[in-house]
């Protein structure tokens, strides 16, 4: 197997794009990779997208967007894991690389949900459950994400407030991030004040809905070190899968997917959580904040409330987490959001994350979820010196 | 007088209330005089006619004891089938687990479509043609305010009826009908405005339904005295106390079947749910009159003898139903009929 | 949903009808085609209880495409007294006095009427 690198990213802001379509806003972040990269090209075109053919009617993204970069000829493909679209698209492409499939892979994550209603978009998202037997009922994805934090809250006596804090810092480190779509802070009472969204879940603890594009430029290890300066290498990238329905797992309180696939990349870094310095959590509502630090041992069972209060999670803290705002601040354009968890982690190793840097950061983690901790890809990121 | 060539039993039966209650001093009345402490059902904005009929068969299929495979028909008299030409017996079939050779009708006679399903399921299994046979009735409310509307309520309930044997819960001794062209309560098709004809009407109610226990009790020789429970249409207060005065029935008689207080009047169940609640108190070898009212016009009337086999069942079904109730208000009671009249379930 | 769709899924969605494994005697809901505790391919038809106890709810207040009008209302996650979990919009309560634990038990009820038909379908209530 061959070693995989990145070596370029780019993005666009994460909004509500009314004036780009989803073609436009992954072309204007593959662009931005490729230029980053220096290298106009790619043998395979990976687009991450969860919605298109329900928001958009347009499905076959992979020839749509290559042949919009003038990638004709290219290999492409979308690539679909519900919320973990874009997760599973740099997986994707990890594997068309180390295999030695292809040499170079450009991943692009990109959503485009303000074409629809809110009802709309919310019956979108709900495609990543069981239609038959959990969509069905009327149960909206913030409504399964409330069970999991009704049921954590209880196991474990976690305060609401508690919860709120998480989704307070994602805002203050999205402050500086020019990327984000809620460039603002807010604090603890403020989500506390805000709408419920599900019991217990208020709207302010719950991601939102936007547009955005990110991209990365895959590349092996070797042939990486011919193009880039420093080049970032994908140490791991794993994915698990679990029983497909939430109400069929007998704990709510914890993912069995972020388990498996974090020991996984653990295992094939050869690395533990100490070794991580930066890491993206998929934080679709606080709650999921909160279990991902336990699920993948950043925090003992319970105990992540704890770590965040000691300021374990912001920037010059234990473990700095989701440093350029997480799903809640900076956005969660689904089948991006994997993808710019990549781009972000990249900036932070690469010395490039401005005021939001992690000193000394040399090892990042991301972790993306599809559906209600159905599918889980982990990625361990290493600076190439 | 019907009689059929088999004696005809009960098997089972069962009764569905939804579980929201609106007290009749709580609706801005335009008509009459009400009595402030009645109450009546009415669906939650997920209940139809279909759901709550569900209810009220899967109930008197289990008192019953009936294996699926042997049920030859049902029947369901209703004014409020949320579809047109589609008989709920249809949906019930599927749900219940028993789609086949079975026949499904919707029986339409307003106040009487419950009992006219009873008349044609005496036959049915008189006849020989099918060995059991269910008789149901269920109603929502179809239309806010006008007169008669007052206590119009939301419920369903159903019997199960076989051959008489040894587990027959009451026999029925006979049944009689009446029927006459007349126009006291009615709607013209396509319109929602419910006409009624005022004094004519309480006429037309008085006729039908005596002529029918007229004929049930000549034919069976017997007299309204000789009845422990008897059971009249209760659309409103008034015509059940008037009917009871003129067939020279006493209270106590009356006591047990009158549950327009607690229930309400569902449509197609004139009579009926009055008959469950008096056979989840009645006692072996106690005879039962029951006589219904349908607009347009016309009366069923049956004389049930109640078996020993009643003892063994599980009863107390209606009074359990009246019993859980959640009270709404005015204004949530018209956004529920917004929603069960249309639109989105 | 389409018409074959709902009436396909009919028995499941309106008297429970599940699988059972005769290998190791395991319960599904919805039904499987292989075991999902022991991976056994032998498995039988078999109608469920339709009555257990609420493991964890919640209420919705922004309700998808198609349940616009029923909001808010709660969901919650039934145990089945055969050990089955399963998803289900609780009926006829106010989420106020809904509690984990509580008794519930199967309804059919109107679900919605997205494609010009009436889907009829179980929701649960308590007990």
């Amino acid at each position: 197997m061959r070693g995989v690198a990145i070596i370029g990213i780019g993005c666009t802001k994460v909004g509500e794009h009314w004036d780009k379509s989803l073609r436009d806003l992954a072309v204007e972040a593959s662009l931005r990779a490729m230029e980053d990269a220096g290298l106009y090209d790619a043998d395979y075109v990976l687009v991450g997208n969860m919605m298109s053919g329900y928001l958009q009617n347009q499905e076959h993204l992979g020839a749509l967007v290559a042949d919009s970069l003038g990638l004709q000829g290219a290999g492409a493909a979308k690539v679909e894991a519900a919320c973990a679209s874009g997760g599973m698209a740099v997986h994707m492409g990890c594997q068309l690389i180390a295999s030695g499939a292809a040499d170079s892979v450009l991943v692009v994550g990109a959503e485009k949900m303000t074409d629809a209603t809110t009802p709309e978009v919310t019956k979108a998202l709900a495609m990543a459950e069981d239609q038959e037997y959990s969509a069905y009922t009327g149960a909206s994805f913030i409504g399964l994400n409330a069970l999991v934090a009704r049921a954590y809250m209880k196991a474990y006596g976690v305060e609401p407030e508690d919860m709120a804090l998480f989704s307070v810092i994602c805002h203050k480190h999205a402050l500086d991030n020019e990327f984000a779509q809620f460039r603002f802070p807010i604090t603890v009472e403020a989500v506390m004040n805000s709408p419920i969204v599900a019991d217990p879940l208020h709207l302010l603890e719950c991601a939102g809905i936007g547009d955005g594009a990110a991209a990365v430029l895959l590349a092996s290890l070797d042939g990486a070190r011919k193009i880039a300066d420093a080049p970032v290498e994908l140490l791991a990238s794993t994915v698990s899968t679990d029983k497909f329905s939430l109400h069929q797992r007998d704990d709510l309180t914890s993912f069995k997917a972020a388990r498996a696939s974090a020991e996984a990349a653990f295992r094939r870094a050869g690395l533990r959580a100490e070794d991580i310095d930066v890491l993206e959590v998929h934080d679709a509502s606080s709650a999921l904040g909160l279990i991902a630090l336990e699920d993948l041992g950043f925090a003992e069972r319970g105990k992540a409330a704890e770590l965040i209060r000691d300021g374990g999670i912001e920037i010059g803290g234990r473990i700095p987490t989701n440093t350029f705002g997480g799903l809640k601040a900076r956005g969660h354009p689904v089948g991006a959001t994997g993808v710019y968890q990549i781009v972000e982690l990249t900036r932070q190793l690469r010395g490039e994350a401005g005021k939001n840097q992690v000193g000394g950061a040399e090892r990042g983690y991301a972790q993306n979820i599809g559906g209600a901790g159905t599918t889980i890809t982990a990625h361990i990121l290493g600076r190439v010196d | 007088m019907f009689r059929t060539h088999a004696r005809i039993g009960i098997e089972g039966f069962g009764a569905y209330l939804p579980k929201y209650r609106i007290r009749i001093r709580d609706l801005p009345l335009a008509h009459g005089s009400p009595s402030p402490d009645f109450e009546k059902a009415i669906c939650g904005p997920d209940e139809d006619a279909v759901t709550m009929a569900k209810e009220a068969v899967e109930r008197a299929l289990r008192m019953a004891g009936v294996g699926r495979g042997k049920i030859g028909s049902i029947l369901c008299g209703t004014s409020s089938n949320p579809y047109s030409g589609k008989p709920i017996g249809t949906i019930l079939s599927k749900a219940l687990g028993m789609e086949g050779a079975i026949l499904a009708a919707d029986i339409n006679f307003s106040g009487k479509s419950c009992s006219e399903a009873l008349q044609l399921c005496l036959g049915l299994v008189g006849s020989g043609m099918v060995d059991y046979a269910i008789a149901s009735g269920s109603d929502s409310i179809p239309e806010p305010g006008g007169k008669g509307a007052t206590y119009s309520s939301c419920g369903a309930a159903a019997f199960v009826i076989g051959r008489e044997s040894g587990s027959s819960i009451a026999s029925i001794e006979g049944s009689s009908t009446w029927v006459m062209d007349a126009l006291d309560t009615w709607s013209v098709r396509g319109s929602a405005q419910r006409r009624n004809s005022g004094r004519f009407a309480e006429r037309v109610l008085a006729q039908c339904v005596i002529a029918s226990v007229k004929d049930l009790l000549s034919g069976l020789g017997l007299s309204p005295g000789d009845f422990d429970h008897v059971v009249l249409p209760q659309s409103d207060p008034k015509s059940a106390l008037d009917l009871a005065k003129r067939l020279g029935l006493k209270p106590e008689q009356m006591e047990a079947g009158f549950v327009l207080p607690k229930a309400g009047n569902v449509e197609s169940l004139s009579g009926l749910l009055g008959l469950i609640a008096v056979l989840d108190v009645a006692k072996p070898s106690e005879r039962i009159l029951v006589a219904t009212f349908g607009s347009g016009a016309g009366s069923d009337s049956f004389s049930l003898l109640v078996k020993d086999a009643i003892e063994g069942r599980e009863r107390g079904d209606f009074l359990n139903q009246v019993s859980k109730k959640a009270y709404i208000d005015h204004k949530a009671y018209l956004k529920f009929l917004n929603r069960n009249s249309g639109g989105s379930a | 949903m389409s018409v074959p769709n709902y009436l396909r899924e009919a028995p499941r969605r309106q008297r429970m009808e599940g699988t059972r494994c005769k290998g190791c005697g395991a319960i599904h809901f919805p039904p499987r085609a292989v075991c999902d505790r022991c991976g056994g391919r032998d498995l039988e038809r078999e109608e469920l209880s339709g009555t257990g106890e609420l493991v964890a709810y919640t209420v919705i207040m922004y309700p998808p495409k198609g349940f616009e009008n029923q909001a808010p209302y709660a969901i919650g996650i039934v145990q089945l007294k055969e050990g089955v979990r399963i998803l289900s919009q609780i009926a006829d309560c106010d989420p106020m006095e809904l509690r984990e634990g509580m008794r519930v038990e199967i309804v059919i009820r109107r679900i919605r009427e997205d494609g010009g038909f009436i889907e009829y379908g179980y929701k649960f209530r308590p007990v």
